[in-house]
Protein backbone atom coordinates (compact mmCIF):
# COMPACT_ATOMS: atom_id res chain seq x y z
CA UNK A 1 0.00 0.00 0.00
CA UNK A 2 1.61 3.30 -0.75
CA UNK A 3 1.30 6.09 1.46
CA UNK A 4 0.55 9.78 0.19
CA UNK A 5 3.00 11.92 1.33
CA UNK A 6 2.34 15.39 1.43
CA UNK A 7 4.93 17.62 -0.13
CA UNK A 8 5.17 21.30 1.04
CA UNK A 9 7.66 22.01 -1.20
CA UNK A 10 7.71 25.24 -3.04
CA UNK A 11 5.23 26.81 -0.64
CA UNK A 12 7.40 30.17 0.59
CA UNK A 13 7.66 30.46 -3.51
CA UNK A 14 3.99 30.54 -3.64
CA UNK A 15 3.63 32.06 -0.12
CA UNK A 16 5.70 34.99 -1.22
CA UNK A 17 4.20 34.83 -5.11
CA UNK A 18 1.02 35.49 -3.58
CA UNK A 19 1.75 37.89 -0.66
CA UNK A 20 4.46 40.27 -2.06
CA UNK A 21 2.52 42.29 -3.85
CA UNK A 22 0.99 43.37 -0.90
CA UNK A 23 3.74 43.35 1.30
CA UNK A 24 4.95 46.07 -1.22
CA UNK A 25 1.77 47.63 -1.44
CA UNK A 26 1.69 48.16 2.62
CA UNK A 27 5.89 49.02 3.11
CA UNK A 28 5.40 51.70 0.40
CA UNK A 29 2.37 53.11 1.88
CA UNK A 30 3.84 53.24 4.82
CA UNK A 31 6.56 54.63 3.62
CA UNK A 32 4.90 57.25 1.71
CA UNK A 33 2.45 58.35 4.85
CA UNK A 34 5.76 58.91 6.92
CA UNK A 35 7.27 60.93 4.21
CA UNK A 36 4.17 62.77 3.55
CA UNK A 37 3.92 63.83 7.18
CA UNK A 38 7.30 65.15 7.35
CA UNK A 39 6.74 67.03 4.05
CA UNK A 40 3.88 68.87 5.06
CA UNK A 41 5.53 69.98 8.63
CA UNK A 42 8.41 71.00 6.60
CA UNK A 43 6.38 72.88 3.79
CA UNK A 44 4.55 74.50 6.42
CA UNK A 45 7.21 76.09 8.67
CA UNK A 46 8.92 76.83 4.88
CA UNK A 47 5.55 78.91 4.02
CA UNK A 48 5.76 80.44 7.23
CA UNK A 49 9.30 81.39 7.15
CA UNK A 50 8.73 82.90 3.64
CA UNK A 51 6.19 84.75 4.94
CA UNK A 52 8.44 86.38 7.74
CA UNK A 53 10.89 87.24 5.45
CA UNK A 54 8.39 88.97 3.49
CA UNK A 55 7.36 90.92 6.44
CA UNK A 56 11.36 92.27 6.62
CA UNK A 57 12.78 94.20 4.21
CA UNK A 58 13.92 91.47 1.80
CA UNK A 59 12.87 91.95 -1.85
CA UNK A 60 10.22 89.02 -2.38
CA UNK A 61 11.70 87.21 -5.16
CA UNK A 62 14.76 86.39 -2.77
CA UNK A 63 11.94 84.84 -0.21
CA UNK A 64 10.48 83.02 -3.16
CA UNK A 65 13.72 81.74 -3.80
CA UNK A 66 14.86 81.54 -0.39
CA UNK A 67 11.67 79.28 -0.51
CA UNK A 68 11.81 77.10 -3.32
CA UNK A 69 15.40 76.02 -1.99
CA UNK A 70 14.72 74.93 1.32
CA UNK A 71 12.07 72.78 0.02
CA UNK A 72 14.13 71.44 -3.05
CA UNK A 73 16.77 70.62 -0.22
CA UNK A 74 14.45 69.34 2.32
CA UNK A 75 12.30 67.13 0.11
CA UNK A 76 14.08 65.44 -2.66
CA UNK A 77 10.33 63.46 -3.98
CA UNK A 78 8.52 66.20 -5.13
CA UNK A 79 8.24 69.39 -6.11
CA UNK A 80 6.45 72.49 -5.80
CA UNK A 81 3.69 73.04 -8.33
CA UNK A 82 2.95 76.69 -7.83
CA UNK A 83 4.09 79.56 -5.35
CA UNK A 84 3.01 82.84 -5.08
CA UNK A 85 4.40 85.63 -2.53
CA UNK A 86 2.51 88.62 -2.19
CA UNK A 87 3.24 92.11 -0.25
CA UNK A 88 0.79 95.00 0.41
CA UNK A 89 1.58 97.86 2.75
CA UNK A 90 -0.95 95.86 5.06
CA UNK A 91 -0.59 92.18 4.26
CA UNK A 92 1.96 89.77 3.40
CA UNK A 93 0.51 86.36 1.13
CA UNK A 94 1.63 83.44 0.53
CA UNK A 95 0.07 80.45 -1.82
CA UNK A 96 1.53 77.44 -2.57
CA UNK A 97 1.26 73.83 -3.40
CA UNK A 98 3.47 70.79 -3.37
CA UNK A 99 3.06 67.75 -5.69
CA UNK A 100 4.40 64.17 -5.67
CA UNK A 101 4.28 61.92 -9.38
CA UNK A 102 2.04 64.97 -10.66
CA UNK A 103 -0.27 64.90 -8.04
CA UNK A 104 -1.24 67.37 -5.73
CA UNK A 105 -0.57 66.50 -1.48
CA UNK A 106 -0.88 69.00 -0.33
CA UNK A 107 -1.58 73.07 -0.63
CA UNK A 108 -1.05 75.95 1.57
CA UNK A 109 -2.41 79.34 2.13
CA UNK A 110 -1.24 81.79 4.92
CA UNK A 111 -1.35 85.53 5.58
CA UNK A 112 -0.03 88.19 7.65
CA UNK A 113 -0.72 91.49 8.69
CA UNK A 114 1.50 94.04 8.32
CA UNK A 115 3.58 95.15 10.17
CA UNK A 116 4.31 93.04 12.46
CA UNK A 117 3.33 93.56 15.94
CA UNK A 118 3.68 91.77 19.25
CA UNK A 119 0.83 91.29 21.03
CA UNK A 120 0.53 93.76 23.89
CA UNK A 121 0.18 93.30 27.44
CA UNK A 122 0.36 89.28 27.70
CA UNK A 123 3.41 86.86 26.81
CA UNK A 124 2.38 85.16 23.68
CA UNK A 125 4.18 81.98 23.55
CA UNK A 126 1.17 80.65 21.03
CA UNK A 127 2.54 80.19 17.77
CA UNK A 128 1.37 78.56 14.91
CA UNK A 129 2.92 75.71 14.87
CA UNK B 1 16.61 2.24 5.19
CA UNK B 2 15.34 5.78 3.87
CA UNK B 3 17.71 8.12 5.37
CA UNK B 4 15.01 10.84 4.27
CA UNK B 5 13.12 10.05 7.12
CA UNK B 6 15.29 10.21 9.86
CA UNK B 7 15.60 13.92 9.52
CA UNK B 8 12.69 16.65 10.19
CA UNK B 9 11.15 18.33 7.06
CA UNK B 10 11.91 22.03 6.74
CA UNK B 11 8.80 24.18 7.45
CA UNK B 12 8.44 26.84 4.87
CA UNK B 13 5.24 27.94 6.01
CA UNK B 14 4.96 31.63 7.74
CA UNK B 15 7.87 33.04 5.35
CA UNK B 16 5.95 36.21 4.81
CA UNK B 17 5.52 36.39 8.70
CA UNK B 18 9.22 36.39 8.78
CA UNK B 19 9.65 39.28 6.04
CA UNK B 20 7.33 41.54 7.72
CA UNK B 21 9.17 40.82 11.43
CA UNK B 22 12.48 41.71 10.03
CA UNK B 23 10.49 44.97 7.80
CA UNK B 24 8.95 46.00 11.08
CA UNK B 25 11.65 47.61 12.81
CA UNK B 26 12.87 49.22 10.04
CA UNK B 27 9.95 51.13 9.11
CA UNK B 28 9.49 51.87 13.00
CA UNK B 29 12.86 53.14 13.04
CA UNK B 30 11.95 55.41 10.02
CA UNK B 31 8.89 56.68 12.01
CA UNK B 32 10.98 57.43 14.83
CA UNK B 33 13.45 59.46 12.62
CA UNK B 34 10.88 61.55 11.11
CA UNK B 35 8.54 61.98 14.80
CA UNK B 36 12.35 62.98 15.97
CA UNK B 37 12.89 65.20 13.01
CA UNK B 38 9.13 66.83 13.07
CA UNK B 39 9.87 67.22 17.03
CA UNK B 40 12.59 69.16 16.25
CA UNK B 41 11.31 71.20 13.75
CA UNK B 42 8.22 72.17 16.04
CA UNK B 43 10.61 73.23 18.85
CA UNK B 44 12.89 75.12 16.31
CA UNK B 45 9.55 77.12 15.43
CA UNK B 46 8.31 77.75 18.74
CA UNK B 47 11.42 78.63 19.63
CA UNK B 48 11.74 81.36 16.68
CA UNK B 49 8.50 82.52 17.19
CA UNK B 50 8.99 83.04 20.91
CA UNK B 51 12.08 85.08 20.20
CA UNK B 52 10.57 87.06 17.56
CA UNK B 53 7.59 88.18 19.27
CA UNK B 54 9.73 89.22 22.61
CA UNK B 55 12.60 91.50 20.18
CA UNK B 56 9.31 92.72 18.24
CA UNK B 57 7.60 94.29 21.62
CA UNK B 58 11.26 95.13 22.88
CA UNK B 59 11.66 97.20 19.72
CA UNK B 60 7.81 98.42 20.21
CA UNK B 61 8.39 99.95 23.77
CA UNK B 62 11.90 101.23 22.56
CA UNK B 63 10.05 103.08 19.45
CA UNK B 64 7.67 104.69 22.14
CA UNK B 65 9.94 105.89 24.04
CA UNK B 66 11.95 107.19 21.11
CA UNK B 67 8.35 108.91 19.97
CA UNK B 68 8.07 110.58 23.13
CA UNK B 69 12.18 111.91 23.05
CA UNK B 70 11.02 113.24 19.21
CA UNK B 71 7.98 114.99 20.39
CA UNK B 72 9.56 116.77 23.82
CA UNK B 73 12.21 117.88 21.19
CA UNK B 74 9.73 121.20 19.93
CA UNK B 75 9.38 122.01 23.48
CA UNK B 76 12.98 121.83 24.72
CA UNK B 77 14.20 124.05 21.39
CA UNK B 78 11.48 126.59 22.82
CA UNK B 79 12.23 126.65 26.62
CA UNK B 80 16.23 126.94 25.09
CA UNK B 81 15.14 129.76 23.13
CA UNK B 82 13.55 131.16 26.03
CA UNK B 83 16.79 130.90 28.40
CA UNK B 84 19.04 132.33 25.30
CA UNK B 85 16.51 135.11 25.45
CA UNK B 86 16.31 135.63 29.08
CA UNK B 87 20.34 135.20 29.18
CA UNK B 88 20.91 138.33 26.63
CA UNK B 89 18.00 140.28 28.68
CA UNK B 90 20.08 139.92 31.71
CA UNK B 91 23.17 141.65 30.16
CA UNK B 92 21.69 144.67 29.03
CA UNK B 93 20.90 146.62 32.40
CA UNK B 94 17.43 147.59 31.49
CA UNK B 95 15.94 144.52 31.42
CA UNK B 96 17.84 142.86 33.92
CA UNK B 97 15.37 142.32 36.13
CA UNK B 98 12.59 141.32 33.66
CA UNK B 99 15.66 138.91 32.35
CA UNK B 100 16.03 137.06 35.55
CA UNK B 101 12.49 136.88 36.54
CA UNK B 102 12.37 134.85 32.55
CA UNK B 103 15.65 132.85 33.27
CA UNK B 104 14.18 131.33 36.65
CA UNK B 105 10.71 130.69 35.10
CA UNK B 106 12.62 129.03 31.99
CA UNK B 107 14.95 127.13 34.27
CA UNK B 108 11.59 126.02 36.40
CA UNK B 109 10.18 124.66 33.11
CA UNK B 110 12.96 122.64 32.08
CA UNK B 111 13.91 120.91 34.97
CA UNK B 112 10.55 118.84 34.80
CA UNK B 113 11.48 118.21 31.39
CA UNK B 114 15.06 117.67 31.63
CA UNK B 115 14.01 114.81 34.29
CA UNK B 116 11.58 113.60 31.70
CA UNK B 117 13.28 113.43 28.76
CA UNK B 118 16.58 111.84 30.86
CA UNK B 119 14.22 109.07 32.07
CA UNK B 120 12.98 108.19 28.62
CA UNK B 121 16.39 107.81 27.03
CA UNK B 122 17.80 105.50 29.77
CA UNK B 123 14.39 103.49 30.01
CA UNK B 124 15.19 102.98 26.07
CA UNK B 125 19.19 102.53 26.48
CA UNK B 126 18.56 99.72 28.86
CA UNK B 127 15.95 98.25 27.29
CA UNK B 128 17.89 98.38 24.06
CA UNK B 129 21.07 96.49 25.99
CA UNK B 130 19.03 93.90 28.21
CA UNK B 131 16.21 93.02 25.99
CA UNK B 132 18.32 89.97 24.20
CA UNK B 133 19.05 88.27 27.41
CA UNK B 134 15.84 88.82 28.70
CA UNK B 135 15.17 86.73 25.66
CA UNK B 136 17.42 84.46 25.68
CA UNK B 137 15.86 83.63 29.32
CA UNK B 138 12.34 83.50 27.81
CA UNK B 139 13.80 80.77 25.27
CA UNK B 140 15.62 78.66 28.22
CA UNK B 141 12.59 78.91 30.21
CA UNK B 142 10.82 77.53 27.11
CA UNK B 143 12.88 74.78 26.45
CA UNK B 144 13.06 73.48 29.90
CA UNK B 145 8.65 73.70 29.79
CA UNK B 146 9.22 71.12 26.32
CA UNK B 147 11.65 69.05 28.19
CA UNK B 148 9.79 68.43 31.33
CA UNK B 149 6.58 67.35 29.09
CA UNK B 150 8.89 64.05 29.06
CA UNK B 151 10.94 64.07 32.34
CA UNK B 152 9.70 64.47 35.76
CA UNK B 153 9.88 68.19 36.24
CA UNK B 154 12.40 67.98 39.44
CA UNK B 155 14.57 65.52 38.18
CA UNK B 156 17.83 66.99 37.94
CA UNK B 157 19.63 65.44 34.90
CA UNK B 158 23.01 66.02 33.48
CA UNK B 159 21.92 67.32 30.05
CA UNK B 160 18.74 69.13 31.20
CA UNK B 161 18.69 72.88 29.19
CA UNK B 162 19.72 75.82 32.16
CA UNK B 163 20.28 79.30 31.66
CA UNK B 164 23.84 78.69 32.09
CA UNK B 165 23.71 76.28 29.01
CA UNK B 166 21.89 78.64 26.77
CA UNK B 167 24.29 81.27 27.73
CA UNK B 168 27.37 79.70 26.89
CA UNK B 169 25.99 78.33 23.66
CA UNK B 170 24.30 81.59 22.69
CA UNK B 171 25.41 85.04 21.03
CA UNK B 172 23.89 88.35 21.81
CA UNK B 173 23.85 91.31 19.74
CA UNK B 174 22.52 94.09 21.83
CA UNK B 175 20.88 97.33 20.63
CA UNK B 176 22.88 100.43 21.61
CA UNK B 177 19.65 102.95 20.78
CA UNK B 178 21.92 105.78 19.26
CA UNK B 179 20.61 109.12 19.44
CA UNK B 180 22.68 112.55 19.12
CA UNK B 181 22.26 114.79 22.06
CA UNK B 182 22.54 118.46 20.90
CA UNK B 183 23.39 120.55 22.45
CA UNK B 184 25.44 118.48 25.04
CA UNK B 185 25.90 121.18 27.56
CA UNK B 186 21.97 122.56 27.65
CA UNK B 187 19.65 120.97 30.21
CA UNK B 188 17.08 120.35 27.44
CA UNK B 189 18.77 119.18 24.29
CA UNK B 190 16.92 117.27 21.66
CA UNK B 191 17.44 113.48 21.18
CA UNK B 192 17.26 112.55 17.77
CA UNK B 193 18.32 109.48 16.00
CA UNK B 194 21.91 109.60 14.72
CA UNK B 195 22.82 108.93 11.00
CA UNK B 196 23.17 104.63 11.87
CA UNK B 197 20.50 104.53 14.15
CA UNK B 198 18.96 102.27 12.20
CA UNK B 199 21.95 99.62 11.79
CA UNK B 200 22.95 99.87 15.72
CA UNK B 201 19.40 99.33 16.53
CA UNK B 202 19.24 96.02 15.59
CA UNK B 203 18.85 93.21 18.25
CA UNK B 204 20.00 89.85 17.81
CA UNK B 205 19.62 86.53 19.41
CA UNK B 206 21.33 83.41 18.49
CA UNK B 207 21.32 80.05 20.32
CA UNK B 208 22.13 76.18 19.96
CA UNK B 209 21.25 73.64 22.39
CA UNK B 210 22.26 69.53 22.30
CA UNK B 211 19.25 67.92 20.35
CA UNK B 212 19.30 64.60 22.61
CA UNK B 213 17.96 66.94 26.13
CA UNK B 214 14.71 67.26 24.33
CA UNK B 215 13.53 63.60 24.03
CA UNK B 216 12.52 61.51 26.79
CA UNK B 217 15.06 59.93 29.38
CA UNK B 218 14.60 56.32 27.67
CA UNK B 219 15.97 57.45 24.49
CA UNK B 220 18.30 59.28 25.67
CA UNK B 221 20.07 56.78 27.40
CA UNK B 222 20.97 55.04 23.81
CA UNK B 223 21.98 58.54 22.11
CA UNK B 224 23.79 59.68 25.12
CA UNK B 225 26.73 60.33 22.93
CA UNK B 226 25.41 62.73 20.41
CA UNK B 227 26.38 66.03 20.61
CA UNK B 228 24.07 67.04 17.43
CA UNK B 229 23.03 70.91 18.01
CA UNK B 230 20.59 72.64 17.09
CA UNK B 231 21.50 76.69 15.54
CA UNK B 232 18.65 79.10 15.40
CA UNK B 233 18.44 82.82 15.52
CA UNK B 234 16.38 85.63 15.46
CA UNK B 235 16.42 89.43 14.89
CA UNK B 236 14.79 92.35 15.34
CA UNK B 237 15.37 96.40 14.93
CA UNK B 238 13.77 99.75 14.12
CA UNK B 239 13.13 101.39 10.22
CA UNK B 240 11.68 104.78 9.95
CA UNK B 241 8.62 104.81 8.10
CA UNK B 242 8.49 107.92 5.42
CA UNK B 243 7.04 110.83 6.89
CA UNK B 244 5.43 114.13 5.21
CA UNK B 245 7.71 117.41 5.19
CA UNK B 246 8.17 118.74 8.84
CA UNK B 247 6.17 116.18 10.00
CA UNK B 248 7.56 114.41 13.09
CA UNK B 249 9.61 110.96 12.26
CA UNK B 250 8.62 107.53 13.10
CA UNK B 251 9.74 104.67 13.72
CA UNK B 252 8.53 101.18 13.69
CA UNK B 253 9.77 97.57 14.60
CA UNK B 254 10.77 95.16 11.86
CA UNK B 255 12.22 91.80 11.92
CA UNK B 256 15.59 91.46 10.03
CA UNK B 257 15.82 88.61 7.81
CA UNK B 258 19.09 86.70 8.34
CA UNK B 259 20.89 83.41 6.80
CA UNK B 260 22.30 80.98 9.16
Amino acid sequence: MSRHVRSDQGTALLETSLALPLLIVIVSGLLATIYLSFARIWFERNGYEALICLSTSTQAFRCEQEFRERIADGLPIGWLESVRLTRSRKHASIQASFAVSGTTVFRSRNELVLPLQAEKGRNNHGSPF
Amino acid sequence: MDLRSDFPRANQEGFVTTALLILLPLLLSAGLVVAAAGLLLKTDNRLRHLCRHELLRAQDEIANDLHQLLRLNRKAMFLRQQRRLAESMILNPQTRPAGLLLRAAVKARQGPLALEQRSLYLHAKAKSSFAPRWVRRSLADELRKMQSLFSEPRRQEADSISITDLAHQSSLESASFDVTISPPDSETPDYRPSPRFQERQVMRVRWRFRVVALFPAWIRRWIKGSNLRLNSQCAAGLERISVKTGGMEKWRPTLIADKL
